[in-house]
């Protein structure tokens, strides 16, 4: 068993020869393409922080397939302390990468997976549940990270798979044969999909009986023969080719890095088959992914909300108004936004339950509140922090000029604020607060783990509105209130009468 | 059958608890029935009846309260998912069954 620290996860990335192109250029190693490294940092957080002992109790865990000491994002939650590190996880890599560290949705696959797979052996005396656990004992045992592939293209979306003018628009079974499947089509979006060992497919939605050949669950190696990935542009993201200063976070960039990744005739041998073909269960996988990812905002964005909340603190003391009370109003806002969505986290882990596979999961009606006010609060921390910080985010010159020899010191002197804040300091966090709060992190929180309209859906579908209704016609009188008449040792129609002849009296 | 029904408490239940139970009950002989058991000697039957799948008073110290435990979890029981109406027919022919193996 290992536990890969950072450096040895990119090193074990050199093994791989994934087809990967960015800027219309095949690229030849992923570890050394300069665009790339700020993923591959971010990432190796999640290696990195398993080996510090002060970051142990919440990066690693026991594995219940072995009994040994893994990565924390190779684990099956096995308890609600487990889902409640979980989030303690994601708001700690938010704190120290400042941006997404990509891994959380390998994590969740793993285990909406390791959930469902099991639902359906139960019903149809199958083997993936089987083969899942021996898979996840190989992802275990080589501290493996997987990109979690749910997302297909969707073409029309008024269509349903099968319907499709383009049947590859839905990742699909072209062939079965005595030894595996082929597939054909695409995902699009994968969060960390250059970077991982595995890619783990999912469909994307509910399917019916004629969607069949579109119900597939599978894993293969990034190199598989057949598979494409193209990278994702983000927000000035060749900043970070030209300047350290200008990047804002250059170490851990922006976002995840995501990819579209083509399935040209995969094959997948049926050990690595987790579903092909049960229907009726695809929504059960696509809700169980999804809880425990939307889970997981309340954590990683708050983690970053902790960084960009320290750093419009920072702006406001380095120009000298760090007392003035709008500062200190608009500051304690943003605390409460992103408090009031770490609760949640909290709340949906700590109230989660015991599946039949004996693996934990979410409350699913507190972890897709928890997502929805991600999607509006994390857009309203950042306005708040362009706020505090002023357009100066948007208007500052570039590093080459603060480094030129003669339009430096005009930069140095011009931008200068409160005694002891450097001028290049300032720079810097300026900068930090536009990559944050201005870029491509934005829409990641709203659309990333599915979009609002996705929660509201689930929330609608959790909540017993007729029993608020019936709790409101209680209250109102409508409905006969048993404890009521406990309470006054009455019928209910001639204690509301004693009330009111009360009230009369007075 | 001396029979114990524990409540979790009922926070913010999917269900009517205490209607399910009134409903299987108008089904009950001589039994002896307990609410919220507290001793230490174990029922024949212990009904546990959460409002929600969390299922919170399922631990140890409960379930050592029956020598024979339904659960029901919000709308679960037994791994599957009924409307009220059908969670308490269940309920019944579950507690039927257990009677008839057991001998009381």
């Amino acid at each position: 068993m290992t536990m890969k620290t950072g450096q040895q996860y990119i090193e074990s990335l050199r093994k791989l020869k994934p087809k990967v192109y960015c800027f219309g250029e095949k690229v030849e190693s992923v570890v050394d393409y300069l665009l790339f490294k700020p993923h591959l940092h971010a990432a190796a957080m999640t290696y990195e922080l398993a080996h510090k002992p002060e970051f142990q109790e919440i990066m690693t865990a026991t594995s219940h397939l072995t009994g040994e000491r893994i990565n924390r994002f190779t684990h099956i939650h096995q308890s609600t302390e487990d889902l409640v590190k979980k989030v303690r996880m994601m708001r700690l890599l938010g704190q120290r990468t400042g941006t997404c560290f990509q891994r959380c949705v390998g994590l969740d696959a793993l285990n909406g997976i390791y959930v469902t797979s099991y639902d359906i052996d139960k019903k149809y005396g199958s083997k993936y549940h089987e083969h899942f656990k021996a898979f996840l004992q190989y992802v275990q045992q080589n501290d493996l990270m997987s990109a979690g592939a749910m997302s297909d293209p969707k073409g029309d979306r008024s269509l349903r798979p099968h319907e499709q003018d383009d049947p590859d628009v839905y990742l699909r079974v072209v062939e079965r044969r005595s030894d595996g499947i082929v597939v054909r089509g695409a995902k699009a979006h994968i969060t960390g999909s250059i970077n991982s060992h595995e890619i783990i497919t999912m469909p994307t939605r509910a399917m019916g009986p004629e969607d069949r050949d579109y119900t597939i669950s599978f894993s293969v190696p990034v190199d598989t023969e057949g598979i494409t990935l193209i990278f994702g542009r983000q927000t000035n993201d060749t900043r970070r080719l030209e300047s350290e200063l200008d990047a804002g976070n250059p170490k851990y960039g922006i976002v995840g890095g995501e990819a579209l990744i083509v399935f040209d005739d995969v094959f997948v041998p049926w050990e690595r088959v987790f579903m092909c073909g049960e229907h009726e269960f695809a929504l059960e996988l696509v809700e169980t992914f999804a809880g425990y990812h939307r889970s997981n905002y309340g954590g990683c964005k708050v983690g970053l909300a902790d960084v960009v909340i320290g750093a419009s603190a920072w702006i406001a003391e380095s120009n000298g108004i760090e007392r003035a009370s709008n500062i200190r109003n608009t500051l304690t806002e943003m605390v409460n936004m992103a408090e009031t969505c770490w609760s949640c986290a909290l709340a949906c882990s700590y109230e989660g339950h015991q599946t039949p596979s004996g693996a934990y999961t979410i409350n699913p009606l507190l972890a897709n509140v928890e997502k929805l006010n991600i999607t509006r609060f994390t857009y309203e921390w950042m306005r708040l922090a362009q706020d505090i910080a002023g357009g100066i985010i948007i208007t500052l010159p570039s590093e080459k000029d603060y480094e030129h020899p003669e339009m430096g010191k005009y930069i140095d002197k011009y931008f200068k604020g409160k005694k002891g804040f450097p001028t290049k300091d300032r720079i810097r966090m300026y900068r930090l607060i536009e990559n944050m709060a201005v870029g491509a992190g934005l829409p990641e929180a709203m659309q990333g783990a599915g979009s609002p309209t996705a929660m509201r859906i689930m929330i609608g579908r959790e909540t017993n509105i007729d029993r608020k209704k019936e709790l409101a016609k209680v209250i109102a009188g409508i409905r006969e209130d048993p404890y009521f008449q406990d309470i006054t040792q009455v019928k209910e129609d001639k204690a509301k009468a004693k009330v009111k002849g009360k009230n009369n009296r007075k | 059958m001396r029979i114990a029904v524990k409540y979790c408490g009922n926070c913010n239940p999917e269900i009517d608890a205490p209607r399910v139970i009134g409903q299987w009950m108008k089904t009950l002989g001589d039994d002896e029935i307990t609410f919220n058991p507290e001793g230490k000697k174990p029922a024949d039957l212990l009904v546990i009846i959460c409002g929600c799948r969390k299922a919170c008073v399922y631990r140890p110290e409960i379930r050592a309260m029956g020598k024979q435990i339904i659960l029901i979890k919000g709308k679960r029981m037994e791994g599957l998912s009924f409307g009220e109406a059908e969670l308490t027919r269940r309920l019944i022919q579950s507690v039927e069954s257990i009677r008839e193996k057991s001998g009381h």
